[in-house]
This record gives C-alpha cells, sequence and structure tokens, in this order.
C-alpha cells in the first residue's frame, strides 16, 4: 500500500467498478525553499521503518473514511526540480470521503514516515531537511524548546533526554488529557495511548483536549491528533485497546515509563503487574470527587507496588461521572503525573521516590506517605526477589558492563546489526551447562524473554543480566 | 490503657464519617481494633482488607500497636480518572 521507488514516478490511473470517486495528489520538486534557489534534493528513507509507517498510515486512511483502495509512492533518491516526489491515489464510492483520505495520507506521511530531504541550493550548498515535519519554517526544534532549554538543569542535554523516551499512557480521560498535554509540549520524543472510549459529551469538562466536534470518535487517536497538532517533534501512536494482561507486554516493551491514567482498579492493577514483571516504571494516580493521589512504582526501590498498598481491589470503583467530579480535580493530578514522569525520565531533581502523594483540593492541603514493600506481595516479591537486590536487567552504558569477562547470549530474532563489542558468545545450551564462568548478558528483541532466560539462569547460580528493552534499547542507546 | 490519636480520613471514608478528620482517645490495641471500633460506629463498608493505614507519614499493618500521640491516616483505594 505504501512504497519507496528509486525510478522516476509516474502518476497512477485507478479504475474499479466499484468506485465512483478517484482523488489523486502529485507532488513535485520546486524550485525554491525558504527564499533559496533550489536545483534537485535527495531523499534518504529509514526504510523499514519508513515502510511500516507509511502502510500503516494507508491502512489508517482506508479504514477511518471508509474508502475502497489507496495506495503511495515515495521517491527516493536524487530528484531534480519538476519531478514527481510523492504520489497518492484514492478510490472511494464517494467523492467526499476520496479528498479527505488522500489529503490525510499527504499529512501524515510528511508527519509520520522517517523520510529526510537533502536539498541542493543553486549556491552550491547542500542541507538536510527535516522532511516529515509539520511545522512551519520558523518554528524550529530549537525555537520550540528555547524557554525550557534556557534553564540550567534542562539545557540541549536534558531536551535529548526527553527526545529519546518512549511513554506508555494507559487511558485518555480526565487524568490522560492533560499528563498527555505536557508529555507532548515538554517534548517526550515517542508517547503511546492506549484508549478503547469514544468521545462522550459529558467528558468534556475533564477532558479539555478534546473538542464538541469531536464527540464520537476514539479519544486514542483523537489524542494522538491533539498531541501533532500541538508539537510537530515528537511522535504519538494511537492504540485503540482496553489496556490488560494480554495485551500489556507488546504495548509496554519498549517504553522507559507507563503513566496509569485509567479510571479503574482492574486496568491500575494489570498495569502495576506488568510493569513490575518488565521492570518498567509506573507513574499511576486516582482521584475521588475533590481528592486525589499519585504514587510511583519503581521496580528497582523498595517502595514495593501498588498491591502492596492496597491488596485488595475495592469494590468501591465507580467512575468519575457516577461519582462526580470536578473538571479541575484530574487536570491538577494529571500535570503532577506529568511532571513525576519527566523528572523521572531526565533525572532533574527529586521525585515522589516512595511516597504516597495525597492532595485534598477542597482544603487545599496536601501531604504524602512514605510507602514500603510488603513481604509477601504476589506481585513484587516474587520472582524478583529470588535475585536478592541485584537488577534483572541493565541499561546499555550501565558501568557494570564495563566490570568483569562478560559473554553474550544473543536471543534475537532477526539482529538487524552486529552486537557492538567482542565478547564470547554463548549459546543457550552452554548457558544451561553452567555458562562459562563469565558474567553472562542475555540479548533478545524486547527485553522481555531474556527476563525468563536470566531469572532460571539465576535460579542455577549464574550471574546472568537482561539487557533492558532489548535490542529495541541497544538500537536506541546506538542511534541506528 | 488509653491513647489520645489524630485520625485522618479520605474520600468515601470521609463521606461516611461525615468528617474528614478528629482526635479522640481511644482503648483500642492495635490499628485493627480501632478501624473495626470504627467502622461498626459509623457504618463503613469497606473492610480492613481494602483499607490501607498509616501512621506518623509511614504505610502500616493493620496489627500495628497503637501509641499515644499517633497521626493515623485510612487510605481507602480510590480509581477514578
Ligand atoms: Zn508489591
Amino acid at each position: 500500500m505504501f512504497s519507496l521507488q528509486r525510478e522516476p514516478l509516474e502518476p497512477m490511473t485507478m479504475a474499479r467498478p466499484d468506485a465512483g470517486g478517484y482523488v489523486s495528489f502529485v507532488g513535485r520538486v520546486r524550485n525554491h525553499h525558504v527564499g533559496k534557489a533550489v536545483d534537485g534534493l535527495d531523499y534518504e528513507a529509514f526504510d523499514a521503518m519508513a515502510l511500516a509507517e507509511g502502510d500503516k498510515v494507508v491502512r489508517e486512511a482506508i479504514e477511518r473514511f471508509g474508502v475502497l483502495e489507496a495506495r503511495c509512492i515515495h521517491r527516493i533518491g536524487s530528484l531534480n526540480v519538476g519531478d514527481v516526489a510523492i504520489a497518492i491515489e484514492v478510490a472511494a464510492g464517494h467523492r467526499r470521503e476520496a479528498f479527505r483520505a488522500c489529503e490525510f495520507i499527504i499529512d501524515e506521511v510528511k508527519r509520520r514516515v522517517p523520510i529526510w530531504k537533502r536539498e541542493r541550493y543553486a549556491d552550491g550548498v547542500e542541507e538536510w531537511v527535516h522532511a516529515w515535519s509539520a511545522a512551519p519554517e520558523a518554528l524550529t526544534e530549537e525555537a520550540y524548546y528555547q524557554a525550557q532549554t534556557r534553564l540550567p538543569e534542562v539545557g540541549l542535554e536534558g531536551q535529548d533526554r526527553l527526545r529519546r523516551a518512549r511513554v506508555l499512557v494507559i487511558g485518555a480521560g480526565g487524568l490522560g488529557c492533560p499528563a498527555i498535554t505536557y508529555l507532548a509540549s515538554c517534548g517526550v520524543g515517542t508517547i503511546l495511548v492506549a484508549d478503547h472510549d469514544v468521545l462522550e459529551g459529558d467528558n468534556l469538562h475533564r477532558q479539555p483536549l478534546f473538542r464538541v466536534a469531536d464527540i464520537g470518535r476514539m479519544k486514542a487517536d483523537l489524542a494522538a491528533e491533539a498531541v501533532a497538532a500541538l508539537n510537530p517533534y515528537v511522535r504519538a501512536e494511537s492504540h485503540t485497546v482496553r489496556f490488560d494482561a494480554s495485551n500489556a507486554e507488546r504495548l509496554i516493551a519498549g517504553c522507559d515509563l507507563v503513566l496509569d491514567c485509567s479510571d479503574n482498579l482492574a486496568t491500575k492493577d494489570a498495569a502495576n503487574a506488568a510493569c513490575v514483571a518488565l521492570g518498567v516504571p509506573l507513574v499511576v494516580a486516582g482521584i475521588h470527587r475533590m481528592e486525589g493521589w499519585v504514587l510511583s512504582v519503581d521496580p528497582k526501590s523498595e517502595g514495593g507496588c501498588l498491591r502492596c498498598l492496597w491488596p485488595t481491589a475495592s469494590q468501591e470503583t465507580r467512575s468519575c461521572a457516577e461519582v462526580g467530579v470536578l473538571g479541575f480535580v484530574p487536570g491538577v493530578l494529571g500535570v503532577f503525573m506529568a511532571t513525576e514522569a519527566i523528572k523521572r525520565l531526565t533525572g532533574w531533581g527529586d521525585t515522589l521516590g516512595d511516597r504516597l502523594w495525597l492532595v485534598d483540593l477542597l482544603r487545599m492541603e496536601a501531604q504524602s506517605v512514605q510507602r514500603a514493600k510488603e513481604p509477601g506481595c504476589p506481585v513484587c516479591s516474587s520472582p524478583a526477589s529470588l535475585a536478592a537486590s541485584e537488577p534483572i536487567a541493565l541499561k546499555w552504558g550501565d558501568p557494570a558492563l564495563a566490570v568483569g569477562d562478560w559473554a553474550l547470549l544473543d536471543l534475537r530474532n532477526d539482529a538487524q546489526f552486529e552486537f557492538p563489542l567482542d565478547w564470547p558468545r554463548l549459546s543457550e545450551n552452554e548457558l544451561s551447562q553452567g555458562g562459562s564462568g563469565r558474567r553472562v548478558l542475555v540479548l533478545c528483541d524486547r527485553g522481555i524473554s531474556s527476563v525468563d532466560v536470566v531469572l532460571k539462569a539465576r535460579r542455577r547460580g549464574i550471574h546472568a543480566w537482561s539487557l533492558e528493552h532489548g535490542d529495541i534499547g541497544l538500537r536506541r542507546a546506538l542511534g541506528r | 490503657m488509653a491513647n489520645t490519636v489524630h485520625l485522618q480520613y479520605f474520600a468515601i471514608l470521609r463521606e461516611q464519617r461525615g468528617a474528614d478528620r478528629e482526635t479522640l482517645t481511644t482503648q483500642a490495641a492495635t490499628l485493627r481494633d480501632l478501624y473495626e471500633t470504627l467502622a461498626r460506629e459509623h457504618g463503613f463498608t469497606l473492610t480492613t482488607a481494602q483499607v490501607r493505614p498509616a501512621v506518623n507519614e509511614t504505610v502500616a499493618d493493620w496489627d500495628r500497636a497503637i501509641a499515644d500521640g499517633d497521626r493515623i491516616v485510612f487510605l481507602p483505594p480510590v480509581a477514578g480518572g
């Protein structure tokens, strides 16, 4: 549905008996850019990701606008002024959907598909241009964040840490809307939004990320669109699913942090269990009328998890709509969640740590309570306690990796590149026979199956660690 | 032995108690005894399995002995969002 092509592009011509409306769009290389004369340009794509993301855009267009067929081809390589850079064609029952789908495809491809262009200016200078940014030309990424990067504790380095972060937000409701807004505006690079509900009219008073005209649409889609409109330098993914144990791993894998902004304890329990199992920190909050609480579950700390605090889910899980809530209450808590998340991602100042933070907006009072791990907690006491206090996973770049003799167990299914160090390689068989007396780093695709391997190995006394987020984490750390 | 303690209620417990805080003198030996007495008196619907106590700004067990001057908070789980 989406393809890349090195050869010159010809406009396409679809024809099918069931389609009455066809819209095609052709983008050609123009002879100027920001007032400078352009001779031509080169397009370069991050192929695998471009094809996957491009395909997703076309599929979304077909689904969202109910068109019959859509195709998009993007040129790569060297182009001259006047050459076709992109061609889109949509076939639909009627013209209106065809126009909308076509416009959606060109906008989303420019925004989301990783294709860079290098412009060759008439004066001989060449310059790479961020081709998929929808920002006005004057609003560069530097300009967008300048009031924030001016702070010495943030700087360009802190901003870069945020850009590289990947965060899952569960629930795009009263807590999710403000949390998503500030994660996006402050520059968290990739934001996944999981929500299975459509927007209803009585949501708007506490979910001001949305508009009256949005009623009836999926909130995850709306949130992703709102993020795109707010900050062209971050990316939001819409996942229109109810978060539960069946999709937890898929959604959390590769994330640096999860925010649970759901409105029910069952989802919070599922998020808690999955985050503890995968070793990903979780920020979670709840509200009741004019009160609220926030806490962070850090699998590496001694503060325990949500289940340590509340061992049995309460029957008292009526939603905000039933109990009644003032719009700004989840707003305050959601912004607080974003604050905690951003500070955890960047290391600025102090976080909540292992405290439970309680706020009463009726009396304008806040207090915090120190939490601790419950020895018998079914979620966080085992199997992690089998490995004593030693972390299961290490991040790429952890100083521990530079100490002692290491061997690598590579479990990746489709490794795109060689592991960058010349450590001896172990097979799974060699590991089960006790390894080689070396420390063992287990590398898998996402850092999930490696955890099981590490836990099993440690039970046999082998000193093994998982590489956090596996191949995804490694590629990200190495900038590939 | 009677101890004077300072109590604070959150969310549904505040509503069922009809107050957000109170100071009282109690014969209860543990947090569990105290909560169960209060639950009978005020008709709390949540059990000790559902509520978490905290004493002097630290999460505590229900079997913790009560000491004079304790600042006790009862925390029901609250999900809305
Ligand atoms: Zn726990």
